[in-house]
């Protein structure tokens, strides 16, 4: 009984660290390279995940590149920039298209890679993923955006 | 062919085979290069198909497997695929582009513009299905997607049309390049095949120069070896060595020079020759040769002798040389040598046989040379009985033999009487003929354990070896003057010799060879002095009187050489005392036998035949010292020389009286030669002849010792004299009161000078003898009582006392000499 107990103690210890985000771990935001767009605030950048802003200033529309649930970088999104959880994020976009209005393109992407990927692939595409991803293959040919001015590892950086 | 013209053609290959060489590989490079091109070519575009294909196809598949599925995740795989396949084109392009083909170049970029488009497209579609818009996606592939894809679908078909156009093109140049270079390798191979069978031929040649030199070489080391052999064994004959010794190398020089061949050598003339020695044979056939008998002496012997040879060597299975006859210089056949070889060897035997042949003649006849020569330096020449040397050393054996055995041996010295008149009147050949028979007469008479040798002109001894007793010796000696009773057949002369023997016995009589010898001499100068032909034994009772005429007749032979001999004169006066003429008198003073009297040596003189030398040497002096006085002008006297009868004897006394005439420039009536009674009657025929020849020439004759012989009074009156000297021994008992001997002076006297003869007293001793002869009325008188004989410069000093003269020989008319003999 006793090692029950302390078998559910560890499992729900690695849930804790699973879902909270790694206070030490930065994220970018990555668009494709003929995306016009290279700086954004922060406040933009919740905003076009949020669905409030779903068009580029070339009016095409945004696709929104997530990772899966789990993930750091969906973590992050959830915790960190979004401030709310999965489900609340999921209402939220679902009362958008209820409301009639164009619906928010969200594309959930099992790894960093294959979002760098996606991105690659469509020009109107937007993801956020770990810093430490950007060495990967898959995500040399895309653009790393500024947020607020700076760079992953500057000074005053905020996605992280 | 020649040289220059091979070394042309050479060059001319050899420049073909590089042109060649060089045509055939820049064609063959070119062929290459065009072949490489048309394959660079032909794979980029097989690879562009294919490429176009596989994107065709992927493009198509990612399309269809994007539109089938909704989720990102499983889309992304197929846009990767599409996204591969366009950059492996994009790939091919520029492989396509690096191959540096400009007849295509435009094609590709018209391919790759096209290509661009349907890329561009394709990414757009990609794009639309990714976002999920699946509808904008086939919208903008049947807009935009086909029609690119179909145009570079046909810019891909220009460009594989262009890259076929270009591999004919390369096919073409390759061909031409390949046959271009094909006839390149051709000539080059052509070329190359005439230099290597040129090469080839060249270095058969060599090969065969170079087998021509080693066979040169060998043939010069043989010949240097055979030069070596032939130095040695050149160096064996000279140096003496065994002729077996020597013929053995020579023989085995056969095998030198060919291998399985030997030769064997004979040696001697045929009807004597005898197998000698082989080399390199079979025992049994060297066997079968030694045994066989020599060839007959006639002149096909050793024709025969080879016939023998040549079958007894192919019953050994070995074949015969022609048999090379071996011949000393003089053309004598001194041995044969012969080559065998086993048969069906081609054997060249000539040079070989040439070689060995001479050697060998060189050898033997050297060997023949030293064994005549070892003869002859112990033999006598004429007789070939051994001479003084060999005889004592067989004398010396034998004293040897006798002292062991406890026996005696005899040396016998026999000497011929009067050989020396047989010499002298018969001449020396018929001298040679009588000793060479006394030498056979010697030897039949003998036994075979005796020996017998020439030891002189006239001399022989005899050993006689193993005697038990002197009588034994005896016995010989009687044997040997046996043998002399048959008398001697010469030519065509018969004539009786008797032998005078001298014996001496060892031990008693000496125990050396030379004591043994000089003792049988002494014997046989006894027996010569009994009479000859008989025989004494030494007795030493003989040994100082015979010594002594030993010793004079060896000294004598020496005597005008030492200048022992001298003249005396002593003078002729007539019967008013005036000097009327000289007698020259020979004197002998010898250093060991002191003066020796005349009477003494004149007959050992005569006997040895030293009188003529010495006669000649009497006369000689005489009328050169007559000459001489006659020079000093000086009233010369008659110069009266003695001669013996013996100078007559060789028949050239009158010429050699007529020289020495001629040479001192004396003439000849100065000259008076006196002869003995008695040799005058016992060679009168012989004498009177050439006294007849001399008187011509003005010389005067006196006969000596008249009144000893045993002449004729008769006779008297047919000698060719001049003067009469009556004997001494006459005048000794002619005194007053003597009737007899005083009336046979008177006779003498008288008959003398009706016979117009003038007489000489010699021996005149006293004054009553010299007033009697005065009284007989005798010419001239000559003894001691007028003038003792006396030296030259004694007779000189009285010429001049008694009668000078001023002007020297001012009354010789020239019709007195003798003229000097004409040039001719």
């Amino acid at each position: 009984m006793g090692h029950i107990l302390r078998l559910i103690a560890a499992l729900l210890a690695a849930a804790m660290l699973h879902y909270a985000a790694d206070p030490a771990a930065a994220f970018a935001a990555v668009v494709h390279p003929s995306n016009a767009t290279r700086d954004l605030h922060l406040r933009d950048l919740t905003s076009l995940f949020e669905g409030a802003n779903r068009q580029w200033p070339n009016r095409s529309g945004v696709v929104l590149v997530e990772r899966d649930a789990g993930s750091a970088p969906f973590r992050y999104l959830m915790g960190r920039l979004l401030n709310t959880t999965p489900g609340e994020y999921k209402r939220s976009l679902q009362n958008i298209e209820y409301r009639g209005e164009t619906p928010v393109s969200i594309k959930i992407l099992n790894s960093d890679a294959a979002a760098c990927q996606y991105v690659f692939n469509v020009p109107s595409a937007i993801a956020i993923v770990e810093t430490a991803s950007l060495a990967l293959p898959a995500c040399g040919g895309i653009q790393v955006l500024r947020i607020d001015g700076k760079l992953p590892g500057e000074e005053g950086y905020r996605l992280k | 062919m020649k040289l220059w013209f091979r070394r042309v053609f050479v060059g001319a290959m050899v420049l073909g085979a590089i042109l060649g060489s060089l045509l055939g590989t820049r064609g063959l490079n070119q062929a290459l290069i065009s072949t490489r091109d048309l394959y660079r070519v032909d794979t980029a575009g097989s690879q562009m198909e294919s490429d176009l294909e596989y994107e065709t196809q992927e493009s198509r598949r990612a399309f269809v497997y994007a539109l089938a599925v909704t989720d990102p995740n499983d889309q992304l795989p197929y846009v990767a695929a599409a996204r591969g396949a366009s950059r492996r084109v994009g790939e091919t392009l520029n492989r396509l582009r690096m191959l540096g083909v400009p007849e295509i170049s435009a094609d590709v970029e018209t391919f790759e513009r096209t290509w661009n488009k349907y890329d561009q497209a394709r990414d757009q579609i990609m794009a639309r299905i990714l976002e999920g818009n699946s509808a904008a996606a086939m919208r903008v592939e049947f807009e935009r997607g086909q029609p690119a894809f179909a145009r570079a679908l046909e810019s891909l078909h220009a460009l594989k049309a262009g890259l076929e156009v270009r591999g004919r093109a390369d096919s073409v140049r390759v061909n031409s390049t390949l046959w271009r270079s094909i006839g390149g390798l051709a000539a080059f191979v052509l070329s190359t095949l005439l230099i290597l069978g040129l090469l080839i031929k060249a270095n058969r040649s060599r090969r065969q120069a170079l087998e021509s030199l080693h066979a040169t070489n060998a043939a010069l080391d043989a010949a240097r070896e055979m030069e070596r052999e032939r130095a040695s064994i050149l160096e064996l004959v000279s140096t003496r060595a065994a002729l077996s010794r020597t013929l053995e190398k020579i023989v085995a020089l056969a095998s030198r020079c060919h291998l399985e061949a030997g030769a064997a050598v004979w040696t001697g003339n045929a009807g004597e020759a005898h197998f000698h020695v082989a080399a390199n044979l079979p025992q049994g056939l060297s066997e079968a040769l030694k045994l066989h008998p020599p060839p007959s002496s006639g002149p096909d012997g050793w024709e025969e002798f080879r016939g023998y040879s040549g079958k007894l060597a192919a019953a050994f299975g070995f074949e015969a040389s022609p048999a090379k006859e071996l011949r000393e210089a003089s053309g004598e056949r001194i041995g044969m040598l012969q080559m065998f070889a086993p048969a069906g060897r081609a054997v060249d035997w000539q040079a070989t046989l040439d070689q060995m042949a001479q050697l060998a003649a060189v050898a033997i006849e050297n060997s023949l040379l030293y064994e005549r020569l070892a003869f002859q330096a112990q033999h006598d020449t004429l007789t070939g009985l051994p001479n003084r040397l060999l005889f004592q050393d067989r004398v010396q054996q034998a004293s040897r033999v006798a002292l062991r055995h406890g026996k005696k041996a005899a040396v016998i010295w026999l000497d011929l009487d009067k050989y020396k008149q047989i010499n002298d009147t018969l001449g020396h050949r018929v001298g040679d003929e009588v000793l060479c028979e006394v030498a056979r007469r010697l030897q039949r008479c003998l036994r075979q354990s005796d020996s017998v040798a020439r030891v002189g002109g006239d001399e022989f001894t005899v050993l006689a070896p193993e005697l038990a007793q002197p009588e034994d010796a005896e016995r010989v000696a009687a044997t040997i003057l046996s043998a002399f009773t048959p008398p001697f057949q010469l030519a065509s002369h018969q004539t009786n010799l008797t032998a005078s023997l001298g014996i001496s016995m060892f031990p008693e009589h000496g125990e050396d060879p030379i004591t043994l010898l000089r003792n049988a001499d002494l014997a046989m100068y006894s027996a010569k002095r009994a009479g000859g032909g008989t025989f004494r034994m030494f007795r030493s009772a003989l040994s100082d009187s015979m010594q002594r005429q030993v010793l004079l007749e060896q000294e004598l032979k020496t005597a005008l050489e030492h200048n022992e001999l001298r003249l005396e004169y002593q003078p002729l006066l007539d019967r008013n005392g005036r000097l009327d003429g000289v007698e020259a008198l020979l004197r002998w003073n010898n250093p060991e036998a002191g003066q020796v009297s005349p009477m003494e040596f004149i007959p050992i003189a005569e006997e040895t035949g030293l009188i003529s030398s010495i006669g000649e040497w009497v006369t000689q002096t005489a009328c050169r010292n007559a000459a001489r006085w006659l020079q000093l002008g000086y009233d010369v006297p008659l110069i009266a020389v003695n001669v013996s009868a013996l100078q007559f004897t060789d028949g050239k006394f009158t010429a050699l009286v007529e020289r020495i005439l001629r040479e001192c420039g004396l003439p000849p009536s100065r000259l008076e030669l006196e002869i003995t009674e008695t040799a005058l009657m016992d060679n009168l025929e012989g004498v009177v002849e050439q006294i007849e020849l001399l008187r011509r020439l003005g010389v005067r004759f006196a006969i000596d010792d008249f009144g000893t012989g045993y002449s004729s009074l008769s006779h008297l009156q047919n000698l060719p004299v001049d003067i009469v000297k009556i004997d001494r021994s006459f005048i000794k008992d002619l005194q007053p009161g003597a009737v007899g001997c005083t009336t046979l002076v008177r006779g003498i006297i008288a008959l003398a000078h009706n016979l117009g003869l003038q007489v000489v007293a010699e021996g005149v001793e006293t004054a009553e003898q010299l007033a009697l002869l005065n009284t007989l009325g005798c010419d001239l008188n000559q003894g001691f009582f007028l003038h003792r004989p006396m030296s030259v410069e004694a007779l000189e000093e009285l010429l001049r006392a008694k009668r000078p003269r001023t002007e020297p020989a001012e009354d010789l008319s020239e019709s007195e000499l003798i003229p000097s003999a004409s040039p001719a």
